[in-house]
């Protein structure tokens, strides 16, 4: 019988944001007065309320306290150790696909009875599901499957290094003495080869007394900077050792190192802030990363500086208010805006896309390897991008007058609103012109959904970037309304509704929908719905059904190949067979329905939203209309086994 | 006296007849001349929203109808297009006047690089040799056609220099010495004369 879990003793916390900063003017006064040198996650500000004890200068708070006394030491299996070191770190869950190689490990689970495996029967799903968790949580994704399941991992392994997030992922090897093919299976002896190019570090742990040791450094790792997935391999009988090994306590929270950017960058950065006539702000990931979403809106506010995203694939968050008038929506180098572009600032993305010729570029990222990875910047400044908002922030206080600040802020947000403005009384146009279409339009459904759903869903997409930008952005995205994850940037299909899964482990009080188109559906997803069904997650699965790859058809045709000319689309048509999506959901027990029509889906959202408020999953199988070139084709190149194949008489 | 009022009820009928044919007249060339505003208007707006996500090849591939073009730029719109209100009809006119359901097609960029140009009002040109040909035949048409830029063949250099800026606005990828290269090239491009029958 399984025992219960435990009341978490060392529950995992949530990701602490990072910490109450103080101004600049009041960070320099504080830390020159007291010679401290800032510490990451202190708040220095507190500090200067309490009042110091006779004889000291300034009063220690209780995580600046000396750490007394030595490390817990563990006593055990070596498996047994790593889950020690795990749970001593928060760890409470770990995603796992099959495998008969950890089974130490999970002796070592059931004995601690607080960790919670969530089981996924695919490995590229198990590592997606854990890839949705950590960028939901924004802490560490664990997972433990088998050193042959290395290759189905693959895909979602690239999209979980794109995407920079921190994952440890195990898997069981062969022993020492089956080395050199000699097991049964003659499995490769180097598992985790195939993974390193997806890595930021990967070890073959091959002596017992370190793993703990191992895992506490590829945390380290995982958490960089940069920030990615880390690859370990265990053997089996490696795993059964006894050892004795320190368990340390590491605060997850902290595990990436926090840094400022050096004083005169920022007042350059602020000086061409201020004087600029037309900014415009590009934001990338690691504002949400960073929780920093409403210190960028209140400097963009400040200066009514518009800001802008860079579109797939390299969209993973919508890090700014959709609906706010100083948002401009996807970034192009000849993009239209209110004003002709004069200094571009980037935060926290790794400026994939080139910047317009002759405007002057700030890149701000706590990553320092994607500091003028991709295009070169005029200033590149290394920080925590929300430290730096706020020096930025400061350091404006001190370039302008209020007066001054007053001004520019009115009279742009003047300019930048009347030209969002128009631009969305366009898109009400545009979802009024095509809101009863038959089938469905995309803007339909993206309407649908944002008047049906939780005004705080959590939307996890892996939609094209063609028709699903024209779904998503009916929806109204920011605080205090829905939050985006995804698409990832990786593009590797496969990863979305194992990753909604991962984000419903990490946020289980929020509805969570995956948006899937029928195409990336069929990359292998189906397999979670079992366990989307298992664990009772609660979601809404909706498969854009357009029977075909819609954007692979449009892209190939505007290449205007052989194909495109003879009007043949060669691989995209998914019909013939139609599938049934609700007949694969009802196969794993999930309630679903098709939609066919523009009437039926207001009715049927709500049912679904009645079901999952009861704890159901659903799934809906919503026709959409195919768009772009050769809409109408169904051709495919004809093969028919059964056709070509010798019959051979009845009775042989 | 009847002769009078007679005539001048003819004179009437006359005159209001004429005031109705000018008038339509005016009316239609109006219209006429409001359309051709629309496609104008139209145009530019395609240069400078359209060509912010895609190159116009992806336009000068399609036939749609008016209809067809229309609910085309909505979903562009509703996938990001930055077309304002005002723009939204006068750029379907240009797209269905230009790429409607009997537009004939363009020439493929190969056969553009080679010099022959699609037919265009009946003048074909052949592009000169020369060291902008390379640019223009790898760069421009990473947007649009070449018969976008010989129907401009015989403007001054200073309005070359413009036109070519103004691309650069658009995403053109050309560097200060190709520009100049450019603009010289396209400055000694004749005009265009009109094939015999």
């Amino acid at each position: 019988m399984t025992p219960p879990l435990k009341k978490n003793e060392n529950a995992e916390k949530p990701q602490q944001s990072v910490p109450d900063a103080v101004s600049r003017r009041d960070f320099v006064r504080v830390t020159t007065a007291t010679g401290i040198a800032a510490l990451a996650g202190q708040s220095v500000a507190a500090l200067a309320q309490e009042k110091p004890a006779p004889g000291v200068v300034k009063p220690v708070s209780d995580v600046q306290k000396l750490p007394k006394g030595e490390p817990q030491m563990y006593e055990g299996t070596a498996a047994g150790a790593i889950v020690e070191q795990l749970r001593a770190c928060g760890v409470r869950k770990i995603f796992h696909t099959n495998t008969s190689g950890l089974s130490t490990i999970w002796d070592a689970v059931y004995s601690a009875g607080d960790v919670q495996v969530i089981m996924v029967t695919h490995e590229g799903q198990g590592v997606a599901a854990t890839h949705g968790y950590a960028l939901a949580s924004k802490s560490l994704g664990v997972f433990f499957g088998s050193g042959v399941g290395v290759g189905n991992s693959m895909s979602n392994l690239y999209n979980s290094w794109k995407d920079r997030v921190p994952l440890l992922i195990g898997f069981g090897a062969a022993g020492l003495r089956e080395q050199g093919g000699m097991d049964q299976t003659e499995t490769w002896d180097n598992h985790l080869k195939p993974t390193e190019p997806f890595t930021v570090w990967n070890w073959s742990c091959l002596v017992a007394e370190t793993m703990p040791d191992i895992v506490r450094r590829a945390m380290k790792f995982a958490y960089g900077p940069p920030s990615g997935p880390v690859t370990l391999d265990f053997p089996a009988e490696l795993l059964a050792q006894k050892i004795k090994a320190p368990i340390y306590k590491i605060d997850l929270a902290n595990a990436r190192p926090g840094f400022r950017a050096k004083p005169d960058l920022i007042e350059k950065a602020a000086q061409w802030l201020a004087q600029a006539e037309n900014p415009v702000f590009i934001l990338g990931p690691e504002i949400t990363q960073e929780g920093a979403t409403e210190e960028i809106r209140a400097l963009a506010e400040k200066l009514s500086v518009p800001v802008s995203n860079l579109g797939w694939p390299n969209d993973l968050f919508a890090n700014f208010p959709t609906d706010h008038p100083l948002y401009l929506g996807t970034y192009s180098p000849s993009m239209r805006s209110s004003g002709k572009m004069d200094l571009l600032v980037n935060f926290g993305e790794k400026f994939a896309v080139r910047p317009p010729q002759g405007v002057p570029t700030v890149q701000i990222s706590h990553d320092p390897t994607i500091l003028g990875k991709v295009f070169t910047a005029d200033l590149v400044i290394a920080s925590d991008v929300r430290a730096a908002i706020r020096d930025l922030s400061d350091a404006l206080d001190g370039i302008l007058t209020k007066d001054r600040m007053a001004r520019i802020r009115s009279g742009r947000l003047a300019e930048v609103s009347a030209f969002t403005g128009k631009l969305k009384q366009s898109r009400e146009q545009a979802l009024h012109g095509r809101f009863d279409q038959n089938p469905l339009s995309w803007e339909r459904v993206g309407y649908e959904l944002d008047q049906a759903l939780d005004k705080d869903a959590v939307i996890v997409t892996e939609l094209g970037p063609a028709e699903g930008s024209r779904l998503l952005r009916q929806i109204t995205f920011g605080k205090g309304n829905k939050l985006r994850i995804g698409r990832t940037t990786g593009s590797a299909l496969g990863w979305g509704v194992g990753a909604a899964l991962g984000v419903n482990v990490a946020l289980p009080d929020r509805q969570v929908v995956s948006l899937q188109g029928d195409g990336g559906f069929l990359f292998g997803q189906s397999e979670t719905l079992w366990s989307i069904s298992r664990y009772e997650a609660p979601m809404l699965i909706v498969i854009m059904n357009n029977r075909g790859y819609n954007d692979t058809r449009n892209r190939a045709m505007m290449a205007g190949g052989t194909l495109a000319q003879a009007g043949v689309d060669f691989t995209s048509y998914l019909g013939s067979p139609d599938i049934d999506f609700t007949k694969i959901a009802e196969a794993y027990s999930i309630k679903s329905e098709k939609v066919k029509t523009p009437g039926d889906l207001a009715p049927a959202l709500q049912r679904a939203v009645r079901n999952m408020r009861d704890g159901k999953p659903v799934l809906l199988d919503i026709s959409v209309g195919p768009e772009g070139y050769l809409t109408e084709s169904t051709w495919y190149q004809r093969y028919s086994i059964a056709e070509i194949r010798n019959k051979k008489p009845v009775g042989t | 006296m009847q002769d009078k009022r007679n005539g001048k009820r003819i004179l009437a009928v006359v005159l209001g007849i004429s005031i109705g044919v000018i008038g339509g007249q005016w009316t239609g060339a109006a219209a006429q001349d409001s359309k051709q505003a629309d496609i104008e208007k139209g145009k530019e707006t395609a240069g400078q929203a359209c060509v912010q996500c895609h190159n116009m090849r992806t336009i000068q591939q399609q036939r749609k109808s008016l209809e067809k073009w229309r609910d085309t730029v909505y979903g562009m719109i509703s996938q990001g297009a930055p077309v304002f209100p005002d723009e939204i009809e006068p750029l379907a006119a240009y797209l269905a006047a230009n790429y409607g359901p009997n537009s004939p097609r363009s020439a493929s960029p190969a056969q553009a690089a080679g010099g022959a140009q699609p037919a265009q009002g009946g003048v074909v040109q052949q592009l000169p040799d020369g060291e902008g040909k390379t640019i223009l035949a790898s760069n421009c048409q990473e947007c649009h056609g070449l018969d976008m830029v010989t129907a401009k063949a015989g403007s001054s250099q200073d309005d070359w220099t413009t036109i070519v800026a103004r691309m650069l606005t658009y995403g053109a990828k050309l560097t200060p010495p190709d520009q100049k290269t450019l603009v010289k090239y396209l400055s000694g491009l004749p005009q265009r004369q009109k094939k015999s029958e």
